[in-house]
């Protein structure tokens, strides 16, 4: 694996994926937004709910925390790779001594690191937030502080990060117009979210917080599951594949 | 210097697949311009890909420079440039940008400076910080072929350079091509310009599926159509072809209007004795000179005898 080249494909998707505005307010506008809100509505809340319930309430904000690094990084990712096939780059691409490895890796990093980075911004203005708001001085605030909200949003939003950009791949290789593909992507990271949503919301429901055994058993299916699509994208990024099997 | 020896390549399939590349045996000296001509779907863009390591061959080998494709792909692809059928530039990005792009995937350190050189070159200076997609045809085709010269390849591939290009264009591009040939790099050239192979190539190689022939223009002309010398005379008579024929190393006489074509080995030492004929029979002779044939007339009878032995 050689930096050089891999930095130099990570600049060449930004080049191409930051160029519009859409892609930029959705990678780096999206996530604050979400967060102010979430800021105002846990403030809101605050006022009306039984004290009680808000240890599981603030899972819920978890979940959001978790999934606003997917729609960011498919969002890159689809676009590089729909770019490269439209203007078949890719070929020239290949000729180089760029290796396959550090062709996926400089793609999955382009498409992981500006979404995962902004949302842990985001992470960082909620606790700054929530640091200096009156209603938190109750102790069941202090959560979002602890070892599964670290674990949910610096281990396990970066893996399923990892996981939409390398199904965001696995589709655009195999779709032939960009709006089809987000369209797939989206999807798949609303399924994510929506499974992860059932989890906590399980927990929540239950009224007791999140417990760490199972946030460990999502990172470890997750990181399963990112071997495995990683396994894929590596058959996939072969040159051969690139130049016949890509439509 | 390219070696390649009983290359193929399959294409699984239904009905066994398609054998795009059967058996070529090849061998491209450093610094020559090899022209590799061909009808379309003959397999020449299959041969580019197998010797820039894109493709894997199904069997046989092939050499850059002493490495061997499939175990040495890595040193190939440092040594190799590659013009794509089509440009494959970055519309959203700038001339001097998509170079430097490139420039880094090969590790150059000084990059900008080639890139400018280059530019320059290809009268692509002025244009220089534009968006890519704003070109002409030309102008990317131009910056195409700058990207793949621009790490000094030893082996240059160039599949249709000039296809779709206005004369101007298409003679900077050839003039390019040959200030790359003068410093020494080899040069494998994929055309359907019959009239540009046999004005850049040094040695010329027709290919359906496999190599059907491979030798410098020149002498493909001289062995499919022999020396022919053409006697324009102010009148023919039918016995003077006769004498002229019956002369014993004439290969050929036929008369067409009050022009005598004649077919010898060795022009230069034969000619004076027709000549001292013709004028004996009492013929004027107002010009003579040496046949040429086009390279597409030799093309096209290599390929027509080709599909008909086939």
């Amino acid at each position: 694996m050689n930096p050089q080249r891999i930095l130099t494909i990570i600049l060449k998707e930004w080049t191409q994926a930051f160029r519009t505005w859409s892609a930029r307010l959705l990678v780096f506008l999206y996530p604050v937004v979400v967060t102010l809100l979430v800021i105002r509505l846990l403030a809101y809340l605050h006022s009306r709910m039984d004290p009680e319930r808000i240890p599981a309430m603030l899972d819920y904000y978890l979940v959001i925390f978790m999934a606003m690094p997917l729609i960011g990084t498919a969002k890159v990712a689809v676009t590089g790779m729909m770019e490269d096939k439209a203007a078949r780059s890719l070929e020239p691409l290949l000729v180089t001594p760029l290796t396959s490895g550090e062709l996926l890796a400089g793609k999955i990093l382009a498409a992981v690191t500006p979404a995962t980075l902004v949302s842990w911004v985001a992470y960082g203005i909620f606790t700054t937030a929530m640091s200096h708001a009156d209603f938190t001085q109750s102790p069941i605030f202090g959560s979002f502080h602890g070892m599964v909200w670290r674990v949910a949003i610096f281990v396990i939003a970066p893996l399923l990060a990892v996981l939409v950009a390398a199904i965001a791949f696995l589709i655009s290789s195999r779709t032939k117009d960009a709006p089809n593909a987000m369209n797939s992507c989206n999807e798949i990271s609303a399924l994510i979210t929506l499974l992860i949503f059932v989890g906590v919301g399980t927990a929540a429901y239950r009224h007791y917080a999140m417990p760490p055994g199972l946030l460990m058993e999502i990172a470890a299916g997750v990181v399963l599951l990112n071997v495995l699509t990683f396994l894929l994208c590596v058959k996939l990024f072969q040159r051969e594949t690139v130049l016949f099997k890509w439509k | 210097m390219i070696e390649i020896k009983n290359l193929t390549k399959r294409f699984s399939g239904r009905g066994g697949g398609i054998v795009a590349v059967d058996n070529l045996s090849l061998s491209v000296a450093p610094g020559q311009i090899f022209g590799f001509l061909g009808p379309n779907g003959a397999g020449k863009t299959t041969t580019i890909r197998l010797l820039t390591c894109l493709l894997r061959p199904t069997s046989g080998t092939a050499s850059i420079n002493g490495f061997v494709i499939g175990r040495d792909d890595q040193s190939i692809r440092a040594r190799v440039g590659l013009l794509t059928e089509t440009p494959g530039l970055y519309d959203t990005m700038s001339a001097e940008n998509n170079l430097t792009l490139f420039g880094r995937l090969y590790g150059m350190r000084n990059a900008t400076k080639q890139v400018h050189l280059f530019l320059k070159m290809l009268e692509l200076w002025d244009r220089r910080r534009d968006a890519v997609g704003t070109f002409s045809k030309g102008m990317k085709q131009k910056l195409a072929i700058a990207r793949a010269a621009l790490h000094n390849p030893d082996v240059l591939f160039l599949d249709e350079p000039t296809s779709g290009l206005d004369p101007d264009v298409a003679k900077l591009v050839r003039d390019f091509i040959l200030e790359l040939k003068s410093d020494g790099r080899t040069i494998f050239l994929c055309t359907h310009n019959l009239d540009e192979a046999d004005r850049l190539c040094d040695r010329i190689g027709i290919f359906k599926h496999r190599l059907i022939v491979a030798d410098s223009a020149m002498n493909l002309r001289r062995r499919l159509f022999g020396r022919e010398q053409m006697f324009r005379l102010r009148r023919i008579e039918t016995e003077w072809v006769t004498s002229v024929y019956n002369l014993p190393f004439v290969n050929q006489a036929r008369a067409a209007g009050n022009q005598l074509y004649v077919r010898v080995d060795d022009p230069e030492e034969q000619n004076p004795l027709i000549v001292r004929q013709l004028v004996g029979l009492g013929a004027e002779i107002q010009y003579i000179g040496e046949v040429s044939h086009s390279l597409e007339e030799i093309y096209l009878r290599i390929i027509e005898e080709a599909e008909s032995a086939n």
